[in-house]
């Protein structure tokens, strides 16, 4: 059979190479694919090995960090409150600093007044005696123009009425006498300020102690007088026969006006619990041996055990913020122990008062010796 | 005009993928494409690679072929793929290509670097652009090869490449160079002209834990950190299990930074942690981790890095260098890692490159050039 010039057998053939060539890159494909999916077969069993152990590894290694974190977040929760504390300490000591320095640069201020002062008051305290004397002798003449002129002139009379001239002539000697009194007053004043404001002193001076000890107390005079919500408070001294110590005046000073204003501070926290208590210092001063013995006493309400082992820490304070720097008496400690070889110790009882003990002795040299 | 065809085939039967791969690169030839100069071939390790050299030969005699055995392929033919075969060859009239080889390397590296480097210079006085590099990445200090180059072509000279591999066996991996199938060598090829690229590296590892010091090294291994056996410091973490690539160790630098070397075994009589380079004593250390979203977080910035400073209008081709171990980790979503060329590129980019044990590249144009190890580098490469 002939069909379009190609018989049927011919087609055939034709159709079986077609069938057999796309046949043939079937099985050619298949084979490539059989390859590949085999390969991948491989593959894929040691990669889900190696998940498996990426799995295990992950696990261990998260579990470990968490551990760890845990550990690092108790120990900065510790740090944490350990840095809050500090930080609490580091404001406090911030203010009691600021406010220790601002007393230091008012003791100089205290130191450079009275400096300024003395001289004008000396000039006043040593007029007033030339005053005195001047004023009298015009007393004396007054009196005897009136004896000598007696009727005066009207106009005299006159002004002698309006002057009220018998008045003035009483009242000069008090007015005088006052101005004494003011001038020796502001004198003193000035020699304690002085004498308590010796704080730069470099090296040791032998002083009577008992100039330091009065000057304080004079300093501190307004707050040892009563006022109408408390009585005065009573300041006993008993004052041995004390030599000349050798010591930083400025500092003991200072040592005696952190004792004393201590003192005055208990009674008078006292006499608002107890109004009936007796509110004294009792200051006494002995020698004893090489050293002396000062021992400041108050009958205030006593300091517990708990805050005297506390005492002279540096900033430990039982006022109220603003009212005490916690200073007072560390540096207290330090100027008797280090600066005088000496010992500050305390006594107090509950209900029966504190007493401070100063131990220093006379001369330094022989105590370094 | 720098162009190139890529043929990619996941055949495992090497004649049948080698046939496949030239069959796919003539089929882009058109009648205006030259000669191809030079050829980069990559493939799994369990090809007959002699067989594939000999049809390649066969087909392009006097092409500069370099190549090596690699732990996973990707191109924009097949995009990534384990076991498969790619070939790309390189064209141009006015880019000119010198391959060149060194061997012996884990008896002086530095000698076999200096070996290539005169061997691909030949008689060629001008100086090359760019160096492209497979070298051996088992059996030595490959980190070596690295300073070798540097020594002879200079410390911020362009170089770029990656370390050959053998599929995680850590036994015998291989290098290509014309018909010749090596193993212990470095191969290169110098490319000179008017050529245009930029560069992007990245890792996406984090240290983590504790920080320790190496204080005992000898050879390729850390016997001690902080005076005790270094499987301490891995035991810590991972409850006795063997150290593994995808936790390496991170080595501090002066200011804080870091780069990361793998571990890739140990031995638990002496403690030792072994790595496939070198480390210096007494740098402070800490084991690193890093998640899928970090590794492909720090691909898309090795791109966007490349894209952002590549000098020219648009590259011709993309040259990629990555980690075994982000294979690896990536799993199934390897994948990704290439997938991201074209977003950047805005336009079809031809892109080819392969898993590799060490990265070799400078952070940036003009630095200093390292052997990386966990990292991604982007090579884009064009002529405008």
């Amino acid at each position: 059979m002939n069909t379009l010039g190609m018989n049927i057998l011919d087609m055939d053939i034709l159709d079986m190479d077609i069938t057999n060539t796309s046949l043939l890159q079937r099985i050619k494909d298949l084979e490539k694919e059989n390859r590949i999916l085999h390969k991948q077969l491989q593959r894929s069993h040691s990669d889900r090995v190696q998940v498996e152990n990426k799995y295990a590894r992950d696990g261990y290694l998260l579990q470990q960090i968490i551990r760890d974190l845990e550990g690092s977040k108790s120990v900065l929760e510790q740090r944490g409150v350990a840095l809050e504390l500090a930080s609490h300490d580091i404001q406090t000591i911030q203010s009691k600093l600021i406010e220790s320095e601002k007393m230091s640069a008012l003791g100089v201020l205290v130191a450079e007044v009275a400096h300024e002062i003395n001289n004008p008051v000396g000039f006043i305290y040593g007029n007033i005696e030339y005053l005195e004397r001047y004023i009298n002798k015009i007393i004396e003449l007054v009196h005897l123009y009136k004896d000598q002129y007696n009727p005066p002139l009207l106009i005299i009379q006159d002004k002698i009425e309006s002057i009220e001239l018998d008045f003035l002539l009483r009242d000069i000697p008090k007015v005088l006498q006052s101005m004494w009194i003011g001038a020796e007053r502001i004198l003193e004043i000035v020699k304690s300020l002085r004498n308590f404001s010796r704080l730069d002193e470099s090296e040791y001076r032998a002083v009577d102690l008992h100039e330091g000890l009065d000057s304080t107390l004079m300093i501190l005079h307004s707050k040892l007088e009563g006022d109408p919500t408390r009585p005065q408070i009573e300041v006993i001294k008993n004052y041995g026969m004390l030599p000349a110590v050798e010591c930083y005046s400025g500092k003991l000073n200072q040592v005696f006006m952190n004792i004393l204003g201590n003192a005055i501070d208990a009674l008078v926290e006292q006499y608002d619990l107890i109004p009936d208590r007796p509110s004294r210092i009792t200051i006494e001063t002995k020698p004893q041996g090489e050293n002396v013995h000062i021992t400041i006493s108050d009958s205030g309400g006593g300091i517990p055990e708990a805050v005297q082992s506390r005492l002279f820490d540096p900033f430990f304070t039982t006022k109220p913020v603003g009212k005490g720097t916690g200073l007072g008496l560390s540096i207290s400690y330090q100027i008797i122990a280090e600066n005088h070889n000496g010992k500050l110790s305390c006594h107090s009882t509950i209900g029966h008062g504190t007493t401070f003990t100063i131990v220093i002795p006379i001369s330094q040299a022989d105590a370094l010796s | 005009m720098l162009k190139v065809t890529i043929g990619h085939s996941n055949d495992p039967d090497s004649e049948s993928a080698i046939s496949e791969v030239i069959e796919q690169c003539l089929a882009q030839f058109d009648s205006d494409t030259p000669a191809p100069i030079a050829a980069l071939l990559l493939t799994a390790i369990d090809f007959d690679h002699q067989l594939i050299l000999d049809r390649i030969h066969a087909k392009f005699p006097n092409i500069a072929l370099i190549g090596g055995t690699t732990d996973g392929e990707m191109s924009s033919k097949l995009q990534f793929s384990q076991d498969s075969l790619v070939l790309t060859l390189f064209y141009s009239d006015d880019i000119q290509i010198q391959a060149g080889v060194g061997r012996n390397l884990s008896h002086d590296p530095i000698a076999g670097a200096a070996e290539a480097v005169k061997h691909g210079k030949g008689q060629n006085t001008e100086t090359p652009k760019l160096c492209l590099t497979i070298a051996e990445g088992i059996g030595y200090d490959s980190n070596a090869v690295v300073e070798g180059l540097k020594e002879v072509l200079g410390d911020r000279f362009p170089i770029f490449g990656g370390a050959t591999a053998d599929q995680q066996r850590f036994k015998t991996s291989y290098q290509f160079f014309g018909r010749e199938v090596l193993t212990d060598a470095v191969t290169l090829l110098f490319l000179y002209g008017d050529l245009q690229f930029s560069c992007g590296i990245a890792h996406g590892w984090k240290p983590v834990g504790k920080i320790g010091t190496l204080t005992e090294v000898a050879s390729n291994s850390v016997v001690k950190i902080d005076g005790q056996s270094a499987t301490d410091l891995y035991d810590y973490y991972l409850q006795g299990l063997e150290p593994s690539p995808e936790y390496p160790l991170a080595i501090f630098e002066e200011g804080g930074e870091f780069y990361l070397r793998l571990p890739v075994g140990s031995n638990r009589e002496t403690g030792e942690i072994n790595f496939l380079t070198n480390l210096p004593i007494n740098t402070q250390v800490q084991v690193a981790f890093a998640t899928r979203e970090d590794v492909l977080a720090a691909t898309q910035d090795s791109f966007k890095i490349a894209f952002d400073r590549y000098p020219g209008a648009h590259p011709d081709v993309a040259l990629l260098f990555s980690c075994f171990i982000r294979r690896q980790l990536l799993g199934t979503r390897t994948q990704e890692e290439c997938q991201w060329v074209n977003k950047f590129s805005r336009q079809e980019l031809p892109f080819v490159g392969f898993y590799t044990y060490g990265e070799i590249g400078p952070m940036e144009i003009g630095g200093k050039v390292r052997l990386h190890q966990e990292t991604f580098i982007t090579l884009l490469l064009g002529t405008c």
